[in-house]
């Protein structure tokens, strides 16, 4: 009877372990290896994805010396940067607000702003689509209408869609859909702070701007660090939006092609797995390279 | 005095500030729910309509005519992100349970497995994951989407730290002298302890299936097997864009989310804030 008992209790954790066992080593450890595997390799003669012959680096050459992966580079940091800043810097005034006034009519501003955050990419794109539409879409009503103010009969009409201008669009969308979920993570962040120091600032006569600086932004250095750092993980995977905006197409010029577009289009239209897992590794390497950054900032936390 | 009217003063201003901000997240759901109830050329007329129209029925009908199996899309959506989001609850209790009150030959292994896997980013397994679903013959079958998903490492990772904080060996240890069996002890110790997080987990799955664009974009092929997103964007670029229809879909597939957030937003508001004053 002891020894059954004994038994059970080694075998229970495996019992529990077994569909999570089964589920990583199938859909995460095996696509990870797999997809280095192919990464290194040529499609074979019979076109097979497991009769392969193997080609060293020469799929990273490929990708690296492909215009298209510089373009996608240098759009996806400049979108990452340009959704990513203004994300922080609306939401560490809002939190704070928020957090100072907490009555219960400000629950309705939490609310909008964390809804985007729940809303299907795809829905929030057809709107945004409907909302900048060129010729008669109500920002460009707004727009003209403030321009002619200024300008009387200079009419006044962007194209959101052409080259110089998706990437705004792409960032703005982007920006409008975070900025929720980050003033979620520092309202839960301003939890800690000591209550003593607003009173104190105050009594010094510092206002709500001055008590930002100097008493929230240093009590939640720890998370601020953090949520950057997520922030432009995010972003350099971005996908969704930049999709979904340019219609699958990258938008003219190729000017809202991300990398995870450009991976997604060598995989699923050119039908290139071997080069879009070179390509996936090297974005893989390049957010290795900000791990020390993050980890520096946990260690301080 | 004076000081005191400027703090009033700052104060209004920043109602004012957060009152334009609240607009600039809502107004374009706002605008969503009106353009349902227009016509495709009132919603691109000068100005803008920003109270509802008399065109929700039309708009309903084009939206059946554009999108025959839209609500079929709608119950693939739900039945793919419900079941994703109940087998994450039982399988990451379970695996949450193993980790945390069990010590057993390869545990450490496999955790530094799982942390270190969640340092590569998905985009290193959609390749292989196709071919996968070709192979096992899985293309424009729901179960594509769910069993990749069924057991999220984050998941596992936040019940196992859950549990360790919510119960300590000690109550193990007493539930196992008062009779308990080991499955008795998930029961009857664990699970009621962890319901919180095991909601957390649901919900944010439930979500993170729903919203999901990328998998269902390789896996999915036949319209009539579409989750509601990927019908919705179909619509996109083929010719004139029926945008009164579209927006009508739209809200209907975001109204849920509005509701549900409705529902727990006294919730989020405890949780993130109200703890503050504690």
């Amino acid at each position: 009877m002891r020894y059954r008992i004994l038994a059970d209790k080694r075998l229970i954790p495996y019992l529990y372990l077994t569909p999570f066992i089964l589920l990583f080593l199938g859909f995460t450890l095996f696509p990870l290896l797999y997809s280095l595997w192919m990464a290194l390799h040529l499609p074979g003669e019979s076109g097979s994805w497991l009769d392969m012959t193997f080609s060293g680096l020469a799929n990273f050459r490929y990708v690296i010396e492909d215009d298209w992966f510089g373009v996608a580079l240098h759009n996806t940091l400049w979108i990452a940067l340009l959704a990513g800043l203004p994300q922080h810097l609306i939401a560490i005034p809002l939190a704070s607000f928020l957090y100072r006034h907490s009555r219960r009519k400000n629950l309705f501003s939490l609310f909008f702003c964390f809804l985007p955050y729940l809303t299907s990419s795809v829905v929030i794109a057809l709107v945004f689509n409907a909302l900048f539409s060129r010729d008669y879409g109500l920002i460009n009503q707004l727009l003209d209408t403030l321009w002619q103010l200024v300008h009387p009969g200079a009419p006044l009409q962007i194209d959101w869609y052409d080259a110089e201008h998706i990437r705004w669009l792409i960032a703005l969308v982007v920006c409008w859909k975070h900025t929720g979920w980050n003033t979620l993570l520092y309202l839960s962040a301003m939890r800690n702070l000591n209550k003593d120091l607003f009173e104190a600032a105050s009594l010094e006569g510092a206002g709500f701007w001055r008590q930002l600086v100097i008493v929230v932004i240093p009590g939640i250095k720890p998370v601020l660090l953090l949520a950057l750092g997520l922030t432009l993980v995010g972003n350099l995977q971005l996908f969704d939006e930049a999709y979904l905006l340019t219609a699958g197409t990258g938008g003219s010029g190729q000017s809202g092609l991300t990398l995870m577009m450009y991976i997604f289009n060598l995989a699923f239209v050119e039908g290139d797995y071997a080069l879009a897992s070179a390509a996936a590794w090297l974005i893989t390497v390049l957010l290795l390279l900000l791990l020390p950054i993050v980890k520096k900032v946990i260690r301080h936390e | 005095m004076n000081k005191n009217g400027r703090t009033h003063l700052v104060t209004e201003f920043s109602l004012l500030g957060i009152l334009a901000l609240t607009l600039f997240f809502a107004l374009p759901f706002w605008f969503m729910f009106v353009f349902a109830t227009h016509t495709d050329s009132a919603i691109f007329s000068v100005p803008t309509p920003i109270w509802f129209g008399n065109q929700l029925q039309e708009n309903y009908q084009s939206l059946l005519r554009h999108l025959p199996a839209f609500w079929l899309n709608v119950k693939t959506s739900l039945y793919i992100s419900s079941a994703t989001a109940l087998l994450n609850i039982l399988l990451c209790a379970l695996s949450g349970c193993a980790f945390a009150i069990y010590d057993f030959p390869g545990k450490g292994l496999l955790l530094k497995a799982v942390i270190l896997s969640l340092l590569f980013p998905s985009v290193l397994t959609m390749m292989p994951t196709a071919i996968m679903v070709s192979f096992l013959d899985w293309f424009n079958q729901p179960r594509a989407l769910i069993i990749p998903a069924a057991c999220g490492s984050f998941g596992v990772l936040f019940i196992k730290q859950y549990i360790e904080q919510a119960i300590t060996q000690d109550m193990v240890d007493a539930a196992r002298v008062n009779g308990c069996n080991e499955l008795q002890v998930f029961r009857h110790v664990v699970l009621p302890a962890i319901t919180p997080a095991l909601a957390s987990v649901g919900l944010l799955t439930f979500i993170g299936a729903w919203n999901n664009l990328l998998t269902p974009l390789i896996v999915l092929k036949d319209p009539n097997l579409f989750t509601a997103p990927l019908a919705l964007r179909s619509l996109q670029g083929v010719g004139a864009m029926p945008w009164g229809a579209i927006c009508l879909g739209a809200s209907l597939t975001t109204l849920p989310f509005v509701i549900l957030l409705a529902l727990t937003a006294r919730w989020i508001y405890r949780v993130t804030y109200h703890n503050a004053e504690v």
